[in-house]
């Protein structure tokens, strides 16, 4: 059978109509269709990040720099970033002081880290603050020991009193042996990524928050002693 | 009466469906072609407004950010007081303690005409109360307030452990006791 080429010029439009659907298709539109796939994927990921943004960027503009500054020191005061020894230390004796106590001797241990890798306290996942101990020898009455007691477990910087022990010879006032943990809180390692989101302070928090602002806080008042270190002026008698 | 009779009838009607059918054809091709290149269109503005809005909400993404940036001190500050607050609220109720001033409030209390030679209280709520009165009057009463409905409140037990009668007069003795925590 012989084909005659004549018969076939009216379907010449349609196969190369098919022709270059085909070809487009395949080598501009498919190509093309994958990129668009993935920028559409990364333009709904893009604007859920813009929405957090702007969430976030709300919040801010909503909180107040002055108030927050305060709180936050009041916080800092009550949970040092790092072992704060002698505000411990400085604590401890005034209170006792306050309270007519004498502090016979005070023992810190569990400090290790403070002169060598302080800045990178290794917290363990179980404990919810990481602590130092002090092991404290006060002598006073019962009454002094109880006010004491309780006027150092709501002062800043944050302590504990874990073990008492009072024992009194005859004529002798009561020796107390305490053992208090003082408490601090390494500063978070992801602060201010402006994707990451702001968790806001809870009620819970907030009534956390009032009753340390009603700890005591001691810092400006009297300080460790000033031991004398010789003749400050040679030449006086 | 005359009658023509048409003998091309056959291959003429042939002919015009074959004509129909090319014309049909060139049409359909056309009308293909013309959607195709709407579907092309459409497509080609759609990457185009994906490309747009992406350009935007970069450009929107970045402001926010510097915005954000020049309110970094107030956003550390928050975060700052958060971790603080977040830890403070676990550990205050985490804290199975005894209630160490009232303890000792209570004890300085009910004691009354006893000397005290050791009181040592632990977390745990484990109170040793070590002590020595003049007369047995004394340390009965001390006994009773110890064991009364007031200290109910303080103690879940109250054990005599040790009870010695000194040479010279007086009373010895020693109590273990329970505190709740």
């Amino acid at each position: 059978m012989k084909i005659n080429l004549k018969d076939l010029k009216p379907f010449l439009l349609p196969a190369l109509v098919i022709f270059l659907i085909l070809v487009v298709t395949a080598f501009v539109l498919k190509p093309r269709l994958e990129v668009m796939t993935k920028s559409r994927q990364q333009l709904t990921k893009d604007r859920k990040i813009l929405a957090d943004l702007t969430k976030k960027l709300a919040t801010l503009e909503g909180l107040a720099k002055v108030e927050f500054s305060e709180k936050t020191d009041i916080a800092l005061a009550v949970l040092p970033a790092e072992k704060d020894v002698p505000s411990n230390l400085a604590v401890i004796k005034n209170v006792a002081l306050n309270n007519g106590l004498i502090v016979n001797n005070i023992t810190i241990s569990e400090v290790g880290e403070i002169a060598t890798i302080s800045s990178e306290v290794k917290v363990r996942k179980d404990v919810i603050l990481p602590s130092f101990k002090l092991d404290v020898s006060l002598t006073g009455g019962l009454e002094m020991i109880k006010n004491f007691i309780s006027q150092i477990q709501s002062a800043a910087p944050l302590m504990e009193v874990k073990n008492v022990s009072l024992s009194q010879k005859k004529t002798e006032s009561p020796e107390t042996k305490m053992e208090i943990e003082a408490y601090f809180l390494p500063f978070p390692k992801t602060l201010g990524k402006p994707e990451q989101q702001l968790i806001a302070i809870t009620s819970g928090e907030e009534k956390i928050f009032s009753r340390i602002n009603d700890f005591t806080f001691l810092r400006g008042q009297q300080t460790l002693p000033n031991l004398p270190v010789g003749k400050e002026n040679l030449f006086s008698p | 009466m005359r009658q023509e009779i048409d003998f091309l009838k056959g291959a003429r009607g042939e002919r015009e469906k074959r004509l129909k059918f090319l014309r049909m054809v060139k049409t359909f091709s056309i009308l293909l072609l013309l959607a195709y290149c709407l579907v092309v269109a459409a497509f080609f503005s759609y990457g185009f407004y994906l490309t747009t809005a992406s350009k935007q909400i970069v450009r929107e993404t970045a402001l926010k950010k510097n915005k954000i940036e020049a309110l970094k001190e107030i956003e550390t500050l928050q975060i700052v007081l958060k971790q603080r607050l977040s830890n403070l609220v676990k550990f205050f109720d985490s804290q199975k303690t005894s209630d160490f001033p009232a303890l000792l409030d209570y004890f300085s209390k009910t004691t009354q005409g006893i000397s005290v030679r050791e009181l040592s209280l632990s977390p745990d709520g484990k109170i040793k109360f070590s002590g020595e009165a003049a007369e047995m009057t004394a340390l009965g009463q001390s006994l009773e307030n110890l064991t009364g409905e007031e200290a109910t409140q303080f103690f879940s037990s109250v054990v005599l452990s040790n009870l010695d009668k000194k040479e010279g007069g007086g009373y010895l003795f020693t109590i273990l006791l329970e505190a709740k925590v």
